[in-house]
């Protein structure tokens, strides 16, 4: 008895897909599906085509401009100086504050300690 | 010119003439290839790798420009060219369906030829010496320059500190 209703219930239903697939909406929502996939392989190679040309531009720019003028005209060498002379100097400020016994780093150190170890 | 998607370079023979006729004669550096080595035992693989990096500089070509040349083999192994475990490995970028090219796209490949043409004319091996050797410094105005940054909001913050105990 089941099993006669579940029969009767799918071929309702394979009905239903059936009409369902012979409309026109979905017949037009394929088509449309269709249109934009051939649409993307109309230009998939004239975009990969484009992607590439920028890629090896990029690449040629760099190769012929940029390691020849990083070569050529460095400042590394001058902003390294640079860096150092502020990176002593600023060393020369703080490590005295920081050495200072009433000092924030001090007094928090002091605090640990004394919290943990007393 | 070619479209530039994967190529591969079947060798039959391992011999350096054969291999460099081969060479000269195909699209490597002008289109992406492959050459695959998984059938080759590890005690094969790094003088085969030798000799094929041999033949490269004979004939002016580099492993990675323009287009990259790679090598297949799940041994691991040093090379100067880019070594992948499969096929499946290797970038889908220069995977594509190839088909007739349209104006536009021949415009397109025309330029891509000048490119790969101007860059294959360079002498790519002196270019990326000279880029390591630059690079080195530049590496060590980062850390600098990190180091730099870290002390600097130290620094700014003890000051701040002081100010605030001092108008207390």
């Amino acid at each position: 008895m089941k099993n006669k209703r579940n029969k009767t219930t799918s071929k309702g239903f394979e009905e239903l897909i059936e009409v369902y697939l012979s409309t026109e909406d979905y017949l037009a929502s394929v088509k449309k599906e269709q249109d934009l996939n051939r649409n993307y392989d109309q230009y998939e190679l004239q975009q990969f085509l484009e992607l590439e040309n920028i890629r090896l531009g990029k690449l040629e720019s760099f190769f012929t401009k940029k390691i020849p003028a990083k070569k050529n005209f460095s400042q590394t060498e001058k902003l390294i100086i640079h860096q150092q002379e502020r990176k002593s100097e600023i060393l020369e400020k703080s490590v005295p504050q920081i050495c200072k016994l009433n000092s924030t780093l001090q007094v928090n150190l002091n605090e640990l300690f004394n919290a943990h170890f007393s | 010119m070619k479209i530039p998607v994967f190529e591969e370079i079947i060798l039959t023979d391992f011999k350096y003439d054969h291999l460099k006729s081969l060479f000269a004669d195909s699209k490597i550096g002008k289109v992406p290839t492959y050459i695959n080595l998984s059938i080759l035992k590890k005690s094969d693989l790094n003088s085969i790798i030798e000799l094929l990096e041999s033949v490269f500089e004979d004939l002016k070509l580099h492993s990675r420009f323009p287009y990259p040349t790679y090598l297949i083999s799940h041994l691991p192994a040093e090379s100067s060219f880019p070594l992948v475990s499969s096929t499946k490995e290797l970038p889908d970028h220069f995977f594509k369906k190839v088909k007739r090219p349209n104006n536009k796209e021949l415009q397109l490949l025309n330029k891509l030829d000048l490119k790969v043409d101007k860059l294959t004319n360079l002498d790519s091996i002196k270019i990326l010496e000279n880029f390591e050797e630059t690079s080195f410094p530049q590496r060590v105005l980062f850390e600098l320059s990190k180091e730099l940054y870290f002390l600097e909001k130290i620094y700014k913050h003890l000051n701040d500190k002081t100010h605030e105990k001092q108008k207390k």
